[in-house]
């Protein structure tokens, strides 16, 4: 347990700015598969709030989107649009 | 323009503030167009008024328009106030100012009220604005979104949301970046910085030529005054944001050796002489060759380029880059006559240009007038640069040179001696004063010194010695500090006695540079030789001949010449073609506010400059080769990220290139007005808590805390995510907590009041939840449950029966768990009693209501009373709800206290009979 805890959280407009850059590396990720927000989060090394401010983000802006529904442990699963990737193409 | 009602039918009574039909008819101003806003609008638009109704955001719908569903029907929030915009935007007796703002109300002595309002400034014009959203999808600043309470990010430029009324983009502007306001040449440094961090690096480069064409020579040697006013620097250190040029123009020249641009289409007949090729001709060059005209660059030297060609050493600025930038300019059809000194101008005149630019610089060297100046082995900075950067080198080898001179210019002759001796030339820089009144940058002192430059400060030479004609020594005197001179500065004074002599091969002076500006007539120059020009638009007394750059600003630096060059191209190009100089050069706004940029900045995480890797020591000290290393694309958007958008809207223009109707116009500006109306509604609406106060509760410092609002967006058809789902990593949640009462009801923060709608609206909630999440279980977490108005009770009865849990207890505090969930500590005051823990994986705080104190501000006649609870008083709320203590002022929805929509409603009628009664009263009917 962590009671100790009394920092805040990094502040959103931050981790806003970091979108630009991290986008192309969370599609980077995508480009290999569908994967959840946790998924994304260890292998970019981030935080998975901040993978989910990035990451919905870009679904925001017709770069990714949900995959069906979401698995046993309640994660969807994301993937790149079929416009991005052809965009990429 | 008029306003195309096919493409945008809602905005038909939408004003772009033009106001130009007769503002000072109306019957009623209502201030605030949420529901309330909109219902008392709509109400005496009907009764026949004329109504101004004022929104400072840039949509009508107030907070209703976000909500997800309301209470206790579980009718869509869309479909109820959807209507409502549009059938008050359409209302023939109903105009709206969305965006605008009232900066003060006075009652007048007949009963009406003189208003003084303004538009801020949007910059897109409304009127060709079609909504379409490209501006905001390719904007590349992304910041927190407000009207999703934060969860998610949008763009600068951006239309608020989806259901937005007028649907119109607004660009977010602070005021202009300290980096691009301080550049000289207003070169939109935020805005690449903003590209290169978007991986634009084409556009980036295509940016940087709007302001200043010679972007390899800026990366490599420009000062970067940008730099000493990055707000940055007042963290861990400035953006380097030469280094990000520098990333950008190589990379952008690896991948166009040639620009990839020809001669403009549109040729014009108007010839143009610009005589010198240093940067401010160059770069007048360029823009006027942008705009179609003839130009013609006579140059004195073999090559062209100035300064960057004989001046600044290739370590610092390779003659290769110097080419390419030269390029940018010559792809547009200018003509470069090199080793062509032009020495009359009525001969230039006669070979018939329709103007002239004078850009001639300032090379001419200033003398030392002391024995020996004629020595062989006695030589001006310029001299020795010319002949290391196109002539031949000097053989220095084992050689001991003295530069005299503490300024930037003694330390590039230093530093290229050193070079040229590959590590065997003793070189001594000699500066009359000591080492912090070097005007010399301090990189550029420790540069030279960690390659062997030894400084002798505070010391003057007194005489050059000489055997046969050759230079052999220099006696120096040493000096003191004594009192201030007119500048303030203290005055260096010899001291008698402590002259010695110094064996040296060669001095280089370096202690100043004249203008070259001898072949130009007595009457266009000042005592110091400068060219007179004025100063807005750089034209000589002949109005046919302009000058920029270092001869008439006496030498600065490169981007200042850039900068006046482009600014002598502007003047001219307008004088050729006929039009007024009296209009200003570049539309910069104020400096964003620095302090408010750091505000923002806290809780930023820490980010060290990425390090500037160098050749090493060794390799600089034998080798021209330039001795910072271009960053990697990765270091470069990492360096970019660092950047805190100071302008909030970065100025990179991707959206000027997206906009069909070319809507976005950065030079827009706030527009007032004064207007007299009839009587006065303050609808302006409540202010919410911040949750972050009840700091037991972690909001802040935990992601799956929210707050009721956020938690009304995840539920909302246009929710920030593809469902409801935990902020901290996306997962469904299984047990929701809900807390009533989060800071009202609360005196720890001054705020006794019941909220009156936090009970329901949680319910509706809980409600709305258990439908999007089956399995999940929902828990509100209440003092008491209060479910006072029509139909509340059975929804209260509805959610118990849902299998919603309701647990009378006050939650004390919650902490994190080490698997992510959050542990709630409450009371339990109805089962067993005592201190209970249970563990959620989300919690919604619902807060508390402040009163928006914005009313009060608004009203400048006297005093417009609150109540005891701050909200604005209703004198007589039984016979006369709505009315104020200020007669013909009145005041409806929850600017006197929050309710819910319903009331809203009833209130909002109410308040416009009340106007009306007040409007016929005062009018005598
Ligand atoms: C989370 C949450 C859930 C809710 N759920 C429900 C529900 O289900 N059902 C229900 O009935 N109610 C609900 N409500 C309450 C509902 O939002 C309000 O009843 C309603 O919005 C009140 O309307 P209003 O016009 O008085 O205020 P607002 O909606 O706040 O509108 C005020 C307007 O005035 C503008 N304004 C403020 N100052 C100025 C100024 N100086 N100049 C110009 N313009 C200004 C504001 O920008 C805004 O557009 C909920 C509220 C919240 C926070
Ligand atoms: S791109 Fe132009 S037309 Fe489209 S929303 Fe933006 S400003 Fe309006
Ligand atoms: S932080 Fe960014 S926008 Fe602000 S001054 Fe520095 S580089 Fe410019």
């Amino acid at each position: 347990m962590s009671h100790t805890q009394t920092n805040r959280l990094r502040a959103m407009l931050d981790i806003a700015q970091d979108e630009m850059v991290m986008r192309d590396r969370i599609a980077g990720i995508l480009e290999q598969g569908p994967r959840t927000i946790p998924e994304i989060a260890e292998a970019l090394g981030y935080p998975s709030r901040e993978v989910t401010v990035w990451l919905f983000g870009m679904r925001r802006y017709g770069m990714a989107e949900e995959v069906g529904r979401a698995d046993v442990d309640g994660y969807f699963q994301y993937e790149l649009t079929k416009t991005h990737l052809s965009d990429l193409s | 323009m008029t306003l195309n009602t096919d493409t945008c039918p809602v905005d038909r009574n939408v004003i772009n503030l033009k106001l130009d039909r007769n503002p000072l008819d109306y019957d009623v101003m209502i201030v605030g167009a949420g529901v309330a806003g909109m219902e008392t609008a709509a109400s005496m638009g009907d009764m026949g008024y004329r109504v101004l109704l004022v929104e400072k955001n840039a949509s009508i719908g107030g907070r209703a328009i976000l909500l997800s569903k309301v209470f206790p029907t579980l009718d869509c929030a869309s479909c109820i106030v959807t209507p409502k915009m549009a059938s008050v935007s359409h209302h023939p007796n109903v105009q709206i100012m969305t965006y605008s703002e009232v900066d003060g109300i006075v009652r007048k002595a007949d009963g009406s009220f003189a208003v003084d309002l303004h538009r801020k400034a949007a910059y897109v014009d409304f009127d060709a604005c079609t909504g379409c959203g490209k501006c905001e999808q390719i904007c590349t600043v992304t910041v927190p979104d407000e009207f999703n309470y934060d969860l998610v990010t949008r763009r600068v430029a951006h239309i608020p949301f989806p259901q937005a009324v007028p649907k119109k983009a607004i660009i977010d502007r602070r005021g202009e970046a300290p980096c691009t306001f301080t550049c000289p040449a207003n070169v939109k440094a935020s805005g690449y910085i903003s590209l290169v961090r978007a991986g634009r690096y084409r556009e980036a480069f295509n940016l940087h030529l709007e302001n200043a064409p010679l972007v390899g020579s800026l990366a490599r040697a420009c000062y970067a005054p940008c730099e000493s006013d990055c707000t940055r620097g007042e963290k861990e250190g400035t953006v380097h944001i030469r280094g990000i040029k520098r990333f950008m123009a190589d990379r952008y020249y690896a991948e166009h050796p040639e620009p990839e641009y020809g001669p403009v289409e549109n040729q014009l007949g108007t010839r143009i002489a610009i005589i010198g090729s240093g940067p401010a001709g160059l770069s007048a060059a360029f823009y006027l060759a942008r705009e179609g005209h003839q130009v013609t660059i006579f140059e004195a030297e073999k090559e062209a380029g100035g300064m960057l060609r004989t001046a600044i050493p290739a370590y610092r600025l390779p003659k290769g880059v110097v080419d390419r930038d030269i390029k940018n300019v010559t792809a547009l059809g200018v003509k470069i006559r090199t080793g062509h000194r032009i020495t009359s101008l009525p001969d230039l005149k006669q070979q018939g240009f329709n103007a002239i630019l004078i850009s001639t610089g300032a090379a001419d060297e200033h003398g030392l007038d002391i024995e020996g100046r004629d020595l062989d082995g006695v030589m001006g900075c310029m001299q020795f640069l010319h002949e290391v950067n196109v002539g031949e080198m000097p053989d220095l080898e084992n050689k001991t040179v003295m530069v005299i001179g503490g300024g930037n210019s003694a330390m590039d002759p230093a530093r290229a001696a050193i070079r040229i001796g590959a590590g065997k030339v003793h070189v001594i820089i000699n500066y009359r004063r000591g080492r912090k009144e070097m005007p010399a940058h301090d990189w550029e002192v420790v540069g030279a010194e960690e390659e062997g430059v030894e400084l002798m400060l505070m010391s003057a030479p007194t005489r050059f010695i000489g055997r046969d004609g050759k230079l052999v020594a220099v006696e120096c005197i040493s000096m003191e500090l004594g009192e201030p001179d007119e500048s303030g500065r203290r005055r260096p004074m010899p001291i008698e006695g402590s002259e010695k002599v110094i064996p040296i091969d060669m001095a280089i002076l370096s202690i100043g540079l004249l203008p070259s500006t001898a072949h130009f007539p007595a009457e266009m120059k000042n005592s110091k030789g400068l060219l007179i020009a004025d100063p807005q638009t750089l034209q000589t007394p002949d109005p046919d001949i302009f000058a920029s750059g270092d001869c008439v600003t006496a030498p600065t630096m490169m981007i200042n010449a850039i900068a006046q060059g482009r600014r002598a191209a502007f003047y001219i190009d307008r004088r050729l073609k006929g039009e007024s100089l009296n209009v200003p050069f570049d539309c910069v706004l104020e400096k964003a506010d620095k302090n408010v940029v750091l505000e923002e900045a806290d809780h930023f995480v820490e980010r060290q400059p990425v390090p500037q890797r160098m050749l090493s020591l060794e390799e600089r000290r034998k080798t021209f080769e330039c001795y910072e290393q271009v960053m990697t694309e990765a270091e470069a958007r990492q360096e970019a990220q660092r950047c805190m958008n100071c302008g909030e809207c970065a100025q990179c223009m991707e959206c000027v290139s997206v906009c069909a109707p070319q809507c976005i116009d950065f030079t827009q500006k706030p527009i007032s007005r004064s207007i007299n109306v009839g009587t006065v509604v303050m609808s302006t609406g409540y202010g919410i808590l911040d949750p972050a106060t009840k700091q037991l509760l972690g909001y802040g410092r935990f992601s799956d805390v929210i707050s009721g609002p956020q938690m009304d967006r995840l539920l909302a058809p246009t929710r920030p995510y593809n469902g409801v789902l935990r902020p901290s990593d996306g997962k469904e949640p299984e047990s929701i907590a809900i807390i009533l009462c989060v800071g009202s009801r609360d005196r720890t923060v001054c705020n006794p009041l019941c909220c009156r709608i936090g009970c329901m609206y949680s319910m509706k909630h809980a409600q709305l939840a258990m439908g999007a999440l089956p399995m999940a279980e929902v828990t509100i977490y209440t003092i008491d449950v209060r479910a006072f108005g029509k139909g509340y009770d059975e929804f209260y009865e509805q959610s118990k029966a849902m299998g919603i849990q309701f647990v009378k207890g006050k939650v004390a505090r919650i902490e994190q768990l080490s698997n992510g969930n959050l542990a709630l500590h409450y009371e339990d005051q109805l089962g067993e009693g005592g201190k209970r823990t249970r563990e959620h994986d989300l919690v919604v705080l619902t807060v508390g209501f402040l009163p928006n104190t914005d009313a009060f501000s608004l009203y400048k006649g006297g005093e417009l009373a609150a109540g005891n609870s701050g909200y604005v008083c209703e004198v007589d709320p039984i016979s006369e709800p709505a009315r104020t203590n200020v007669d013909g002022l009145f005041a409806a929805g929850t600017a006197i206290g929050v309710m819910d929509i319903p009331d809203t409603v009833l209130h909002s009628g109410a308040a416009a009979a009340q106007a009306a009664v007040y409007l016929e009263r005062t009018r005598g009917r």
